[in-house]
């Protein structure tokens, strides 16, 4: 990826991606500047997350542990299903 | 794709009482890039709600959340999941507020974790077909 200076504030790049990767790209986004913005969005979120766990333990509060293990059970059978259901899609898309 | 967190007003509540469920929450999501997320409606009826006592540990979990804003077509999309909600066997009986929720969980790919009339949501997750739902009391 080269990156290229244009104004104070921004950098612009470019760069070669694989197909898959750009189709992906596109069908989420619609633009690559969208793209990246969403990105940054994305990480300043998960590290408000993980500020908010720190602040949590850091006052006292213990998981709970049980609540934790069935969410997580929970969602990836979610994943799992909504896996299927969109491989099914695309199966009919296909035909 | 992992699908997001969708939280209802009665998961809010039970989380804004029981911050070792938020712990878990917010850890879960975290570890594994799924957003916590409500729609803009339920910020009305959970924070309108609240009791004063609660209303200052209400906005901490509401911070943490992705509110997202309601425009017409997913309005009319809650509208239809309820149409075909009282259609069913007409013994649910859906708010505005739970089908917005609902509709907004459907096009989010999202799974909306409820504490509050369960033949509801079911029948809302029914009319969906595709709506994935689970009580919070059957995560505990």
């Amino acid at each position: 990826m080269k990156r290229r200076a244009v104004a104070s504030g921004y950098t612009k790049i470019s760069a070669t991606l694989e197909a898959p990767v750009v189709r992906q790209i596109r069908e989420r986004t619609g633009n690559v500047s969208g793209f990246l913005n969403e990105a940054a969005k994305r990480k300043l979120y998960f590290d408000m997350l993980r500020a908010t766990a720190d602040e949590l333990r850091a006052a006292g509060v213990q998981r709970d542990e049980r609540f934790y293990q069935n969410l997580k059970k929970w969602i990836h059978e979610v994943d799992a299903r909504q896996a299927a259901r969109r491989q099914k899609a695309r199966q009919a898309r296909s035909r | 794709m992992s699908a997001d967190f969708m939280l209802d007003s009665g998961a809010l509540a039970a989380l804004q009482r029981d911050r070792t469920r938020l712990l878990a929450l917010v850890d879960l999501a975290h570890a594994e890039g799924r957003t916590l997320r409500t729609s803009v409606v339920v910020v009305t009826e959970f924070l309108g709600y609240s009791p004063r006592a609660l209303r200052l540990a209400g906005e901490y979990v509401l911070s943490r959340l992705s509110v997202s804003p309601l425009a017409e077509p997913r309005a009319r999309r809650a509208a239809a999941l309820i149409h075909a909600a009282l259609d069913d066997d007409g013994r649910a009986r859906p708010s505005a507020i739970d089908a917005i929720v609902a509709a907004e969980a459907e096009a989010r790919d999202a799974a909306l974790m409820f504490d509050g009339d369960r033949r509801d949501f079911e029948a809302l997750a029914e009319a969906s077909g595709q709506l994935e739902i689970e009580a919070l009391a059957d995560l505990v």
